[in-house]
C-alpha cells in the first residue's frame, strides 16, 4: 500500500489558484475564437487577486512544511506569493495596452500565470529538486513571453537568446546540485546543510557544487560574469514583459538564492562569500558604467537593472536579520519602479510607433505629463531619491553593510549610485529638453486607461513606500526573521 | 561477467560519443549519439537502475533520436559542417573547456571516498519503485513537470502555429469572381475595338 503524502492544501491555495486561473483562461479562450481576447487577461487578472489574497490571509500563520517536505510556507514564502502576485497583476494591466492582446491575450495571461507559479515556488522550496523544476517553470515560461510577439524580430531573437542562454545556466545549477547530492546524500535543504556541516573542509566535491549551484542562480538575477544575456532579453523582449522579468523574475531568483545560502549552505559561508563579493562589486561596476553609454532606454534600463542586482547581492552577503529585511525592502521598492518604467515606455513606443531612444523621447514629457512626470519618479526612484521607496531600499541596504563591518561594500554601491544618477538624468533631461520639438503625437487608444491605471498604482507604491517608510519596514522585517533563523 | 559488460558498454559508449563528434555527416553523428545512449542504458542497468535504462532506450534511442533524424532529414546534405565553418578560437575554447571538465572529474573522483556503498533492496530501480517515489517523495516535483510539460505544449501552438490564413466569405468569393469577370469583358471588349479601329472595313 503507497502511504499518500501530506498535503496542506490551504497552504499551496496561491499556486492552485494561480494554476487553476491559467486553466480557467485557456479554457475561455478556446471559445473565443476571432473576438477579442482582452476577456482572458481580465480573469488572469483575477486569478493573480485571489492568489495574492490567500497569501495576504494566512500572512501570519505558522510555518508548514508541506507536500513530501518539498514545499516550505512561511512569512517568506507567503512575502514571494504577495508580491509576485502583485507584479503580475500590474503587468497584465501594462500588457492590455498592447494592440496584440487583442488576438493572443488569454495565451499571454496563461503564460504569465504559469510563470508566477514557478516563481512563488522556488521561493518556498525546500529541496533542490523543487528549486529545479520551479525555477523551470518560470524561466520555459518567460522564454515564450519573450518571443511572443512573433512578428518582431527582435522578440523572437530575445527569446531565442533567453532559451539558449538561460538553458545554460540551468544547466550549471543541476550539475551543482548533483555535486552536492553526492557529497551529502541529500536533495533536501536540512540535510544538505547536515551533510556539508560534517564533510571536511576543503572537499572538491563541496566546493564544486557550491560554485556551480551559485553560478546557476546568479545566472537567473543577471550578476555578472552572467549578465551577458540581460541587455538583449530585455531590449527585445515586449517592454511589459521586460518590466515582470526586471521585477518579478528578480524577486524569486533573489529569494531563492538568499533561502539556499541561509539554509542549506550556511555551513560553508568561507567557500561562497568570497565569490559573492567579488561578484557583487563586478556587477555594481560594470552595469553602472555600461548604462552610462547606451542610447537605447530599454537597453539602459537594462543595465540598471543588472546594477540593481549587484546592489542586492550586498544584501545578500550582509545577510542576517538586517540583510535580510534590507533585501526584501529593496526587492520590494524595485519591483513597482520597474514595471512602471517599462509601463511608462510602453506607452512611449505606442505614441512613437518605434523603439525608445534618448532622441525619440526628447520633449515627450510635455506631450504626456502625468507618464512623463511618473517616469521621472521612477528614475530618481531607481537612483536612490529621498522620498521614494527607491532610496529607503538603498538606505536599508547600505546601513546593514555598515553594521555588520561591510562598509567598503557600501560605499562601492553609493559610488555606483552615483554614476547611476547621470545616466537617469539624461533621460529626465531629453524627456523635458524645451530646445526640442517631439514629434510624436500624444492620442487617446484603446487599452490607454489600464495602463494608466497600471503607472498610477506603481507611482502610489513608490511614493507611500518612501514617505510612509513604516509598515513596508515592518512587513519586511517579519519575513526576514525566516532567513535569519535559518542561519 | 558484469565487469566484461562494463568494460564492453563503457569502450562502446566512449568510442560512440567520439563519432557524434568527430563525423561530419549528421546522420553518421545522430546514430553515433543512439550507440552512445543504448551503451548508457547497459550501464545503467548494471547498476540496477532497470526502470532508468528501459526509459533511456524508448524515450531518447526511441523517440527523440527519431526526431533528430527527422529534422536532419528535413534539411538535407546541407547541413554538413564544412571546414572553414569552424573558427579556430572556437576550436581552442572547445579544447579548453573540455580539458577543464576532464580535469574536474579526475579530481573528484580521485579525491573522494566511495568506500560506503548503497544498500538497495530487491525493487529499487523497477518501475514499481520508481512510480511510489513519483507520487510519494517526489510529488511536488512530479506535479511541477507535468505542469511545465502542459505550459510548454501550450506555448508551442502559440509560438508554433503561423498567422491566421484569411478566409473570405461567400460574398467575398462572388465579388471577387465578379470582379474577374468584369476585367475579362473590358479586356475582349478593348480587343475587338482595337480590331475595329485597324480594319474598319472587313469587321463590318
Amino acid at each position: 500500500m503507497i502511504e499518500a503524502p501530506n498535503v496542506v492544501v490551504l497552504a499551496i491555495a496561491p499556486e492552485i489558484s494561480l494554476l487553476v486561473g491559467a486553466s480557467l483562461v485557456l479554457m475561455v479562450a478556446a471559445f473565443l475564437r476571432g473576438r477579442d481576447r482582452g476577456i482572458g487577461v481580465l480573469l488572469g487578472i483575477a486569478a493573480f487577486a485571489v492568489s495574492g489574497g490567500f497569501a495576504i490571509a494566512a500572512w501570519g500563520d505558522p510555518p508548514v512544511v508541506t507536500v513530501a517536505e518539498a514545499l516550505q510556507v512561511d512569512q517568506l514564502t507567503q512575502a514571494v506569493r504577495i508580491l509576485v502576485a502583485g507584479c503580475g497583476l500590474l503587468t497584465l494591466l501594462v500588457a492590455l495596452g498592447w494592440p496584440r492582446m487583442r488576438e493572443a491575450g488569454a495565451e499571454y495571461a496563461a503564460i504569465l500565470l504559469f510563470a508566477a507559479t514557478g516563481m512563488t515556488l522556488i521561493a518556498g522550496s525546500n529541496s533542490f529538486l523543487t528549486l529545479f523544476v520551479a525555477l523551470e517553470l518560470f524561466s520555459i515560461s518567460l522564454y515564450v513571453l519573450c518571443a511572443f510577439d512573433r512578428s518582431s524580430k527582435a522578440s523572437l531573437e530575445s527569446g531565442f537568446k533567453y532559451l539558449v542562454l538561460g538553458t545554460i545556466g540551468s544547466i550549471i545549477l543541476v550539475y551543482g546540485a548533483a555535486f552536492l547530492y553526492g557529497a551529502t546524500g541529500s536533495f533536501q535543504f536540512d540535510g544538505v546543510a547536515a551533510g556539508l556541516a560534517e564533510a571536511e573542509p576543503g572537499a572538491w566535491l563541496v566546493a564544486l557544487g557550491v560554485v556551480l549551484v551559485l553560478a546557476g542562480l546568479l545566472f537567473k538575477i543577471g550578476a555578472l560574469p552572467f549578465h551577458m544575456w540581460v541587455p538583449d532579453v530585455y531590449e527585445g523582449a515586449p517592454t511589459s514583459v521586460t518590466g515582470f522579468m526586471a521585477a518579478a523574475t528578480k524577486i524569486a531568483a533573489f529569494v531563492a538564492l538568499a533561502r539556499v545560502l541561509a539554509e542549506p549552505l550556511a555551513p560553508v559561508r568561507d567557500t561562497w562569500e568570497p565569490v559573492l563579493v567579488v561578484v557583487a562589486v563586478a556587477t555594481i561596476v560594470v552595469g553602472n558604467v555600461a548604462a552610462l553609454v547606451q542610447d537605447n532606454v530599454k537597453r539602459m534600463l537594462a543595465y540598471s537593472s543588472i546594477a540593481a542586482a549587484g546592489f542586492g547581492l550586498i544584501a545578500i552577503i550582509v545577510g542576517g536579520e538586517a540583510g535580510s529585511r534590507a533585501l526584501l525592502f529593496y526587492l520590494a521598492a524595485y519591483a513597482p519602479m520597474a514595471i512602471g518604467a517599462f509601463a511608462v515606455i510602453t506607452l512611449h513606443e505606442r505614441d512613437h510607433r518605434g523603439v525608445t531612444t534618448l532622441e525619440s523621447i526628447r520633449a515627450w514629457g510635455f506631450e504626456r505629463p502625468f507618464a512623463g512626470l511618473a517616469l521621472v519618479v521612477f528614475l530618481l526612484g531607481f537612483a536612490g531619491f529621498p522620498l521614494t521607496a527607491g532610496f529607503l531600499g538603498k538606505f536599508l541596504v547600505a546601513g546593514s553593510a555598515v553594521e555588520s563591518g561591510w562598509a567598503w561594500l557600501a560605499v562601492v554601491g553609493a559610488i555606483g549610485s552615483v554614476i547611476g544618477i547621470a545616466y537617469y538624468l539624461r533621460v529626465i533631461l531629453a524627456l523635458y529638453d524645451r530646445s526640442a520639438r517631439s514629434g510624436v503625437h500624444a492620442a487617446g487608444a484603446p487599452g490607454l486607461a489600464s495602463v494608466s491605471i497600471a503607472i498610477a498604482l506603481c507611482l502610489a507604491l513608490v511614493i507611500a513606500g518612501g514617505a510612509l517608510p513604516g509598515i513596508g519596514i515592518d512587513w519586511a522585517g517579519e519575513a526576514a526573521r525566516v532567513l535569519a533563523a535559518g542561519r | 561477467m558484469g565487469i566484461v559488460v562494463f568494460f564492453l558498454a563503457a569502450f562502446l559508449a566512449i568510442v560512440s560519443a567520439l563519432a557524434v563528434v568527430s563525423q561530419k555527416n549528421p546522420f553518421v553523428s545522430a546514430l553515433g549519439l543512439l550507440g552512445n545512449l543504448v551503451s548508457l542504458a547497459t550501464l545503467m542497468l548494471l547498476l540496477e537502475a532497470q526502470f532508468v535504462a528501459a526509459a533511456q532506450v524508448i524515450v531518447y534511442a526511441g523517440a527523440i533520436m527519431v526526431m533528430f533524424l527527422f529534422v536532419i532529414a528535413y534539411v538535407g546534405p546541407r547541413g554538413e559542417i564544412g571546414p572553414g565553418t569552424r573558427k579556430p578560437w572556437q576550436v581552442v575554447l572547445a579544447v579548453v573547456a573540455g580539458l577543464l571538465v576532464l580535469i574536474q572529474i579526475v579530481l573528484v573522483v580521485w579525491t573522494t571516498d566511495f568506500g560506503k556503498p548503497a544498500s538497495v533492496d530487491e525493487a529499487f530501480g523497477g518501475p514499481g519503485a520508481v512510480g511510489q517515489a513519483f507520487v510519494t517523495d517526489y510529488l511536488l516535483a512530479f506535479e511541477g513537470v507535468s505542469v511545465i510539460l502542459f505550459m510548454a505544449a501550450v506555448a508551442g501552438v502559440i509560438l508554433g502555429a503561423g498567422p491566421r490564413p484569411k478566409r473570405l466569405t461567400t460574398d467575398q468569393v462572388m465579388a471577387k469572381e465578379g470582379e474577374a469577370e468584369a476585367r475579362r469583358r473590358a479586356a475582349s471588349r478593348a480587343a475587338i475595338e482595337a480590331a475595329r479601329e485597324a480594319e474598319p472595313g472587313e469587321v463590318r
